[in-house]
């Protein structure tokens, strides 16, 4: 027979824990925008990329120069096809400088250490960024509607290391 | 009568009698719960090294806060402030330096103070907790000294950031959540958060901590408070820290390695194996290494000689230190060579140098102790000689350092006139040092 | 004097004086030279808590200063060594001035990386225009030193004397560009020769 204060002191630990539990959300405190809550934004139109070109656009705008400047906001779209376009991070995933991509050698290359993707996929396929665990440029989701205008609505990976 | 009495006394008395007003207060509050130690003789500095780290971590939190006036936490503001405190201000670069330098001074004291205290076996008499929070604080003091270096966004403080986000991110669980509320969004979220951590969050726990790790004794030695400062500030002086090139992700990274104290992490990350295990499992098992000392080794014995287990982590833990760390600063200098080829470790001969410092380091320790059981020398007290000066000498000597204090003094207070900031420091620190060995030379009288 | 104290403040002038030696004057690698504020920290420290060690309680045995000396000479020819000889006089210089103008892009010296060839003991001029679009920099490997960073639109000019005769290398060391191509091969004639073709 466990005895009445035994069972009270243990209730009353229990509630103790228990009203920590609403605290727990509040963690979200701490992660702004997080990747659910990417806006959807229009980034730029289709038809101002020549094919086989590319746009640097900043995603998600703010408007407030300090931050738009961020390098983890910059993104590069490349237009492969009549309707069809690759848009990733320009953030090297080695480290952290600004990638582009070199039409003559077809591939997304990063000037600061040499590291090479490729513009289908992302995939890093020379240079110190072959080296890392996560070798794919973080991709930035887009939609395109018909007018040509291009929507980024999300972010996958992490930029800066890849997915 | 009795009315005059009380009028030629009052003044004085007042003076004593508010004196003893406020020490009767002061009393009920917690400074009266420390008992504060001056020695009054000559004590060696290994039995307060952990006051020792103290000291410098108040003298780094006074520069710290100096610096808040004038640095900007924010992506574009951040380096160009650092350059201001450099260049612009008045004395700036000596309180950089000095927060600098004091804190390579403060992560050495503290390892320092661990060793001495694993070969010393101070953790045995009930100092068990004493002991892990010793050890947590030390990490404490590194992961804070490593995001105070990433705050000034040079070319360096990125490629620090890049390695502690990559293996906050290869951390299974708990590593995306860190990462996501540390880099919030990006660049300019990162700079402000680590900048609230390393002004207010991290120094916070740690003073929390200090309250589970300082001892209800402290010993104070103003003496060799004087002598560390001094150190410190003559340091300062003679190497001023470089400022760096200012991150831009348009310009190539130089090849460049972290400060001291996260380059054994480099080191390991350089032989390109696993990120997760050799940049969190490995450093965490050899922190751990430490943690359990005192729970493992149970033997009775107080001499380091007689616990081989505590002797061989010791000294393997000594040599892989430094081996590491001196490893992480090597990069192949022949810049025609590819940037992976110059930067890359070989795995088998550095984890086969690592494994034979263990072999070595361990199975000496053991030897050490069989051999010397064996052959039980009976230890010799071998008083040495005393210094045969007379107090009138010590006296003279002492005379002497204040006046050289005083004239040090003065050099130093009209180089600062004249802006010869270098100069200014060493005097300035010449003259702490001076004062340590007046101290110590006071002592030598008053205990004859 | 206090054994354990000795030991520790012997052990750090040692440590100091090899970590001031490796990242100031030892030129075994560049980075090195990060090493050098925690090796001067630890060096003075051990100076600082010497005497302490050697004078508390009594006289030093004379025994305790032979590790003292031997720091003392490991000190002086690591350290002291490097300025007590004046550092070494570039060779004689005969007095010829070679002007060279290269131009640097994506990833080239003036697009075929040609051979330079100077003569030996000739002062160099050489002015690198980057006409590309990122940062390069230009070195001749074991002859020169580095440019440093030069920016895209930017000329910088490396002068030095070209020393002993043999086939150097000439690089962009921004790390990365030489696997991409940036590099070239840098001659130095023997003087005589050159002075029996003149």
């Amino acid at each position: 027979m466990v005895d009445r204060r035994t069972v009270l002191k243990s209730l009353f630990v229990a509630s103790g824990i228990a009203a920590l539990a609403p605290f727990f959300p509040l963690g979200k405190f701490l992660t702004p925008e997080a990747q659910a809550s990417y806006p959807r934004q229009k980034v730029g139109n289709i038809n101002d990329i020549p094919i086989l070109g590319q746009l640097f656009v900043t995603y998600p705008k703010t408007g407030d120069p300090a931050k738009d400047n961020d390098p983890f906001r910059q993104f590069l779209i490349i237009r492969t096809g009549e309707n069809e376009v690759k848009a990733y991070s320009r953030v090297c995933i080695h480290l952290w400088c600004l990638v582009d991509y070199q039409k003559d050698k077809d591939l997304i290359e990063c000037p600061c250490h040499g590291s090479q993707y490729r513009k289908e996929d992302g995939y890093a396929v020379a240079g110190p960024a072959a080296k890392q665990p996560n070798r794919y440029l973080p991709i930035l989701k887009v939609e395109i509607d018909s007018n040509g205008d291009i929507y980024a609505i999300g972010i996958e990976g992490e930029i800066g290391y890849g997915r | 009568m009795a009315d005059e009495k009380k009028e030629a006394k009052s003044f004085l008395d007042k003076i004593v009698e508010s004196y003893e007003w406020t020490i009767k207060r002061l009393e009920r509050t917690i400074l009266f719960g420390i008992r504060f130690v001056i020695p009054n003789k000559v004590v060696s500095p290994h039995g307060f090294l952990g006051m020792l780290t103290f000291i410098t971590f108040i003298v780094l939190g006074v520069t710290g806060a100096l610096l808040m006036f004038y640095y900007r936490p924010s992506l574009t503001g951040a380096y160009d402030s650092v350059k201001m405190i450099n260049d612009e201000i008045d004395f700036g670069i000596v309180i950089r330096n000095i927060h600098y330098h004091a804190s390579n001074l403060m992560i050495f004291l503290a390892i320092y103070h661990l060793f001495y205290q694993l070969f010393s076996s101070r953790y045995k008499i009930r100092n068990e907790i004493i002991w892990v929070t010793g050890v947590i604080l030390g990490t404490l003091t590194i992961v804070e000294a490593y995001i105070g270096y990433d705050l000034i966004m040079n070319i360096r403080a990125v490629l620090a950031i890049n390695i502690g986000a990559a293996l906050t991110y290869s951390t299974p669980f708990i590593g995306p959540v860190i990462a996501d509320i540390v880099i919030g969004t990006g660049f300019d979220d990162l700079i402000l958060r680590i900048y609230t951590l390393h002004v207010l969050i991290f120094p916070m726990i740690m003073i929390i901590l200090f309250t589970l790790h300082f001892p209800r004794n402290l010993v104070f030695d103003p003496g060799m408070v004087g002598i560390i400062i001094g150190a410190l500030f003559i340091t300062s002086a003679l190497f001023p820290v470089p400022l760096g090139d200012k991150y831009t992700p348009d310009l190539p990274a130089q090849v460049t390695v972290p400060e001291w104290y996260i380059n054994p992490l480099y080191a390991l990350l350089r032989t390109e194996l696993d990120k997760f295990v050799m940049g969190v499992l490995l450093p965490t098992l050899f922190i751990m290494m430490f943690m359990v000392v005192p729970f493992i080794d149970r033997s009775k014995s107080m001499k380091i000689t007689e616990r081989p287990l505590a002797l061989g982590i010791g000294i393997s833990g000594v040599l892989q230190s430094i081996v590491t760390t001196v490893w992480g600063f090597y990069v192949d200098p022949d810049p025609r060579k590819s940037y992976v080829e110059r930067l890359a470790i070989d795995p088998y001969l550095f984890f086969g140098v690592l494994i034979l410092i263990n072999i070595v380091s361990f199975g000496g320790a053991y030897l050490y102790s069989k051999y010397s059981k064996k052959s039980p020398t009976p230890p010799r007290r071998t008083r040495s000689e005393p210094i045969n000066i007379s107090k009138e000498t010590i006296e003279g000597i002492v005379y002497a350092m204040v006046i050289t204090e005083f004239f040090v003094v003065g050099v130093s207070l009209y180089m600062y006139l004249l802006g010869n900031l270098t100069f200014g420091l060493i005097a300035t620190g010449l003259s702490l040092i001076i004062f340590g060995f007046i101290s110590y030379g006071i002592r030598l009288i008053t205990t004859r | 004097m206090d054994k354990g104290l000795y030991i520790a403040s012997v052990f750090f002038i040692f440590m100091g004086i090899i970590g001031t030696w490796l990242g100031l004057f030892a030129e075994i690698s560049e980075t090195f030279y990060e090493m050098t504020g925690i090796a001067l920290v630890i060096l003075i420290l051990g100076i600082a808590m010497l005497p302490i060690a050697l004078f508390k309680g009594g006289k030093p045995p004379v025994e305790s200063f032979i590790p003292i000396f031997a720091l003392l000479v490991v000190g002086f020819f690591t350290i002291g060594w490097n300025f007590v000889v004046p550092a070494e006089e570039a060779g004689p210089t005969t007095g010829v001035v070679e002007r060279i103008y290269l131009l640097a892009g994506e990833y080239w010296f003036n697009e075929t990386n040609p051979d330079i060839v100077v003569s030996e003991g000739s002062l160099v001029e050489v002015t690198v225009d980057n006409v590309g679009v990122v940062v390069h920099s230009f070195r001749v490997f074991g002859v020169s030193e580095d440019s440093g960073n030069i920016l895209p639109g930017e000329k910088v000019t490396v002068s030095f004397v070209a020393g002993k005769a043999g086939v150097y290398d000439y690089i962009c060391t921004i790390p990365g560009h030489v696997e991409l191509g940036m590099k070239g091969t840098f001659i130095i004639e023997q003087s005589n020769q050159t002075a029996t073709s003149e």
